[in-house]
């Protein structure tokens, strides 16, 4: 592997479910790169396919839902065409996923402390339950649980927001993956803590180079920890670049309106413009931009399939008025 | 200008039931501070914002300013009349002037509940309108949130979010209230969306000169709409005054904190500053002397022990902080 090469590269990734309204494609020819050491933030609108997008990638698609086309690369070997035992190990070990409601991923039943032994001890980390012990007080501390040795034996409802969020963080991390995906994992949580959750992440990334996927809501989120972001629409990538140039100019209609919807602490009488109109059905879309019927700068050409192109060294935008977006 | 809601001392405790071992020492059940002494005044026509951490306190506060709850000490005054301890039935002919919007738009409504049914019942219950008037009341309310007449008949279920958000609009509002408790009415949306209900609120505002108190944790909404701001720690306003005062020039150690913490849009790639430590104490054991103190970088001997009252803020107008080091104090 050279070091130019990315540690995931997804390409023309298709996952659908059938439901009752006929098949949904959740996310629809999804391209994406992620280097060690890197952060990329993925945003959207609710439904748009990001956390589908990175539980395919983390092979978490249950049946009946299924990856229909495209392939997922991981450190150069297609995870599609992996033996399922080999998936499975590479999946658990290398990648992990830090969710959104850290309460009702941690098991009630068991403490901080048993969860996260028995995740080091599945991942075959520590000989023994008292080196995997004090691993797991290890990592506690490590993620900014004050005495971790004592808390070790609390249960989860005796944390706090932050507490938890940190300790699922530490049972993402046990297993010392080279992947975190991270979604939503601190919308629930109040600014100041949230924003030591995103420092601990920060750091393992800069210290480790651990590969961050960061899924939010957030794009404020993404400007201060992200340099590169994506952002999805209808399940497809609409834009892609390095998060500062992506702000201060997107080059989709799409970007641009939903950086328009927000307010800003800076200029708090700025007018903000909710973006008209609904996302299509997702059961029921075309072959055009998906966008079309919300976009001001929608024509003709625009039922025509738009592909993802390049804008420059660095940009990608799925619109053919690209250019003329300011 | 005039208060149209006044609070002075509010507080409110929430009885805890006792642990075993507490029963057997015969000790008194642990009581939870929720809200613990505000002095508030919210001017007619004025939107103030309310903002703090998750368990801080706002929603307590809002509801207790709408008598929701029976507050554990202080008093309240709306329109000038009082109403800490007034009953249900005093309070009756008031319900119609203030009123609640709630976060979550899914399980704020009655899910067995036509919208009809929904609107129906506080213009039935309180304006006295049935049948053909009260459904062009509806109609006319339903018209100025962004909803048809064809939606009249529907459940909520049918509706998306931020639909149902706007029928939580509609159905505060359509007994024509003065004061508005806007609980984090658009937490639970999607930014797109949260624009339409932002923008909608904001017109009504202006269209029924209503007076609002508006609760978000997300700081640039609130600075959005809200003329004065109010930041709440543990139970207790740290500060408060004009929006600009207080996102520009904040008093207080707290609010310095929680603005160095949002996320900003505008200054992309640059390192965030250093972030509070600590985690929030629990309202059930609140530190003595200053709530904040143990996670304020500022805090000396005299934060430990004494708890700041909240003053007017040197060189600032119609502003107010509590912090022992204002006016060149000592921590
Ligand atoms: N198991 C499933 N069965 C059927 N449809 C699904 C399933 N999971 C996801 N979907 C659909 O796929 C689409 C994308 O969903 P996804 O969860 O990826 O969105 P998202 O961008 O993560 O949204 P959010 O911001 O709300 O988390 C949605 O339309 C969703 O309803
Ligand atoms: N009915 C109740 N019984 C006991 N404790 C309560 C009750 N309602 C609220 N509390 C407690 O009172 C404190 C204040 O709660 P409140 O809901 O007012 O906070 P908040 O600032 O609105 O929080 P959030 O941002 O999470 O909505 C919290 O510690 C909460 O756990
Ligand atoms: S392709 Fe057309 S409709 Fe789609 S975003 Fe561009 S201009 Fe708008
Ligand atoms: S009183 Fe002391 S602890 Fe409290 S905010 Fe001021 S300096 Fe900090
Ligand atoms: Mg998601
Ligand atoms: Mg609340």
């Amino acid at each position: 592997m050279t070091v130019a090469e990315p540690l995931l590269a997804v390409r023309g990734l298709r996952t659908v479910f059938p439901t009752r309204r006929g098949l949904l494609a959740a996310c629809d020819g999804v391209d994406l790169q992620l280097a060690a050491g890197e952060a990329l933030g993925v945003v959207g609108e609710s439904g748009s396919g990001k956390s589908v997008t990175f539980l395919s990638v983390l092979g978490l698609i249950r049946p009946p839902g299924r990856i229909e086309a495209g392939e997922i690369l991981f450190e150069g070997r297609n995870l599609i065409r992996l033996p399922a035992a080999a998936r499975r190990a590479l999946r658990g070990r290398a990648m992990a996923l830090a969710m959104q409601d850290s309460l009702s991923a941690l098991n009630p039943a068991l403490t901080i402390g048993t969860q996260i032994v028995e995740t080091i001890l599945a991942h075959g980390l520590a000989r023994s339950r008292a080196a995997a012990r004090d691993r797991a007080v290890e990592l506690l501390h490590r993620v900014g649980i004050p005495s971790s040795d004592r808390r070790l034996n609390d249960y989860p409802h005796q944390f706090s927001g932050g507490m938890r969020q940190r300790a699922m963080i530490a049972i993402a991390l046990a297993a010392e993956p080279k992947l975190l995906v991270a979604d939503e994992p601190t919308t629930a949580l109040d600014v100041t803590i949230r924003a030591q959750v995103l420092d601990l992440i920060d750091r393992l990334r800069r210290e480790r180079g651990l590969a961050v996927a960061l899924i939010t809501h957030d794009l404020g989120v993404v400007a201060e920890r992200c340099d590169r972001v994506m952002v999805m629409y209808a399940g497809q990538v609409v834009e892609e670049g390095p998060t500062a140039e992506v702000i201060a100019s997107p080059r989709h209609p799409y970007t641009r309106s939903l950086l328009a919807s927000l307010p800003s602490l800076e200029d708090p009488d700025r007018p903000i413009d909710a973006i008209p109109g609904q996302v299509p059905d997702l059961t029921r879309v075309d072959a055009g931009c998906r966008f079309r019927n919300r976009c001001p700068l929608a024509v003709e050409l625009c039922m025509q399939p738009v592909e993802l192109r390049a804008l420059g060294a660095n940009r990608l935008s799925r619109c053919i008025r690209a250019e003329e977006v300011a | 200008m005039s208060a149209l809601v006044e609070a002075v001392g509010l507080a409110k405790s929430y009885a805890l039931r006792r642990s075993i071992s507490q029963r057997l020492a015969r000790r008194p059940a642990p009581a939870l501070r929720a809200v613990a002494g505000v002095d508030l005044m919210v001017m007619r026509g004025v939107t103030l914002g309310l903002i703090g951490e998750s368990g801080c306190g706002k929603s307590t506060l809002g509801r207790l300013l709408l008598r929701l709850h029976k507050p554990s000490a202080g008093s309240i005054r709306f329109d000038g009349i009082d109403i800490t301890h007034a009953p249900e039935r005093a309070l009756r002919p008031l319900r119609p002037r203030m009123q609640i919007i709630f976060q979550d738009p899914y399980s704020s409504l009655n899910p067995r509940r036509t919208v009809r049914e929904i609107l129906g019942l506080p213009l039935a219950l309180h304006a006295g309108l049935q049948g053909a008037e009260a459904e062009a009341r509806m109609l006319a309310m339903l018209d100025r949130v962004g909803l048809a007449r064809a939606h009249l008949d529907r459940y909520p279920h049918q509706f998306s979010g931020g639909q149902r958000q706007r029928i939580g609009i509609a159905r505060a509002l359509i007994l024509r209230p003065e004061f508005v408790v806007c609980d984090e009415p658009v937490s639970a949306l999607d930014v797109s969306v949260q624009a339409q209900v932002l923008s909608l609120l904001r017109e009504l505002r202006a269209e029924m000169g209503l007076t609002l108190l508006f609760i978000s944790h997300d700081i640039a909404v609130v600075a959005h709409l809200a003329h004065r701001i109010a930041v709440m720690y543990l139970g207790r306003i740290v500060e408060e005054g004009p929006r600009e005062a207080v996102t520009r020039r904040p008093a207080h150690p707290y609010t310095r904190a929680l603005l160095a913490a949002v996320p900003r849009l505008d200054r992309p790639g640059t390192p965030a500053p250093r972030h509070l430590g600590g985690e929030l104490p629990s309202p059930l054991t609140p530190p003595p002397g200053c709530p904040f103190h143990p996670r304020c970088p500022e805090a000396g001997p005299r934060c430990r022990r004494e708890v700041p009252a909240l003053v007017a803020v040197p060189k600032s107008d119609a502003h107010r902080a509590a912090c022992h080091l204002l006016a060149g104090g000592v921590a």
